[in-house]
């Protein structure tokens, strides 16, 4: 079923939106809500909350992108469970090891005038994103916003691991320098 | 505070990097049957990559993602439509899908690798040239693209040249 006609379902409170969006996008959540989780059960739980929560918000909300806007609740549930059942620990799984690869391309909140503000900083990150070449551009993103492991990105690409490390790396280096431009100050 | 700020960060890409990411189809073995592809377009097995020109044509444009390709190199991963085109910088395997404005019989032809049709089955050999009739969407693969190397199409009675760009860590193509 087209996005446009889910969407409807959901604007029609129709219950059979839950099924479509299940049928469609259910994989994909759940790849999503793996990558962070590392748990059948919890990543289970995490999508149906992502649904119950695409409920709540359609309407009043109608996304251009469904996949986008379900990724990202199942990104923003996943983060927030894990988290919260994970508060003492830290490493392990790919969502934990994308974000220590970030951690020297993004500025520190003590070396900033103001607060790190997370929207302003999402915002100089697609800025820069659109600087990018596409392929370079897809493999950030599915490292880092789908946390895929950098063999599954391999596969993705058919290039070999070593080349997906070195794209990250030049990719996480630019972004590093572009956000300086942009006013950021990092520590040294 | 600083990985809470990151994550958050990173949620909040544009829905359209996020889309493009999750439509990403295997850069191999794409396409259709065999037999699609044979009639696809017609491969002329030549002997040599800079055949006799054959045809009248004086014009034959080369567009990739819809744009015409000018003399301004343009990147081979440019990104205006998803899976127009696909190239893998360094010493990668190159794919190209251009669009061969065709308007009458055309000789295509590379000073390597080899051309297919846009849709070839994996198996497919392909050939260093081919001739067209009609406007035809074609797939030039380089298995071992050399950044130190410029690579040469010819269509109809223009030249193209396939080049590493090291600024932009990507293969550029643009007419000679």
């Amino acid at each position: 079923m087209e996005d446009e006609h889910i969407v409807d379902l959901y604007w029609q409170r129709n219950e059979n939106a839950i099924r479509e969006t299940e049928l469609k996008y259910g994989p994909y959540c759940m790849k999503i809500s793996f990558n962070i989780l590392g748990s059948l059960q919890e990543s289970e739980e995490n999508v149906n909350d992502t649904y119950l929560h695409a409920w709540q918000g359609i309407p009043p909300q109608r996304p251009k992108v469904l996949s986008a806007f379900l990724g990202k609740i199942a990104r923003n549930l996943a983060i927030n469970r894990y988290q919260a059942e994970r508060a003492d620990k830290r490493g392990g799984g790919q969502f934990a090891l994308s974000l220590d690869e970030l951690d020297s391309s993004i500025p520190d909140a003590m070396a900033m005038d103001e607060q790190l503000d997370a929207a302003a900083l999402s915002q100089s990150i697609n800025a820069f994103l659109r600087t990018q070449p596409r392929q370079q551009r897809q493999i950030f993103v599915r490292r880092y916003f789908y946390c895929d492991s950098v063999e599954e990105i391999a596969e993705l690409f058919q290039i070999t691991p070593s080349k997906v490390k070195s794209a990250l790396f030049r990719c996480r280096n630019k972004l590093r320098f572009y956000l300086e431009k942009e006013g950021y100050r990092f520590e040294a | 505070m600083k990985r809470d700020v990151t994550a958050q960060a990173i949620t909040g890409l544009d829905d359209e990097w996020i889309e493009e990411a999750r439509t990403i189809k295997p850069a191999r073995g794409r396409g259709l049957t065999r037999g699609l592809a044979a009639a696809a377009c017609l491969v002329l097995v030549a002997s040599g990559a800079w055949a006799l020109q054959l045809d009248s044509d004086s014009g034959t444009e080369l567009q990739l993602y819809g744009e015409t390709v000018e003399k301004t190199p343009m990147p081979i991963s440019g990104g205006i439509a998803p899976h127009a085109l696909r190239g893998i910088d360094g010493q990668e395997r190159i794919e190209i899908v251009f669009f061969a404005d065709a308007s009458g019989k055309t000789e295509i032809s590379v000073s390597a690798g080899r051309i297919l049709p846009a849709d070839a089955a994996g198996d497919e050999a392909g050939s260093d040239s081919c001739s067209v009739l009609e406007p035809t969407e074609l797939l030039w693969v380089i298995e071992d693209g050399d950044p130190a190397q410029t690579y040469k199409l010819k269509a109809g009675k223009r030249t193209f040249l396939l080049r590493y760009d090291q600024d932009l860590m990507e293969w550029t193509l643009q007419e000679k």
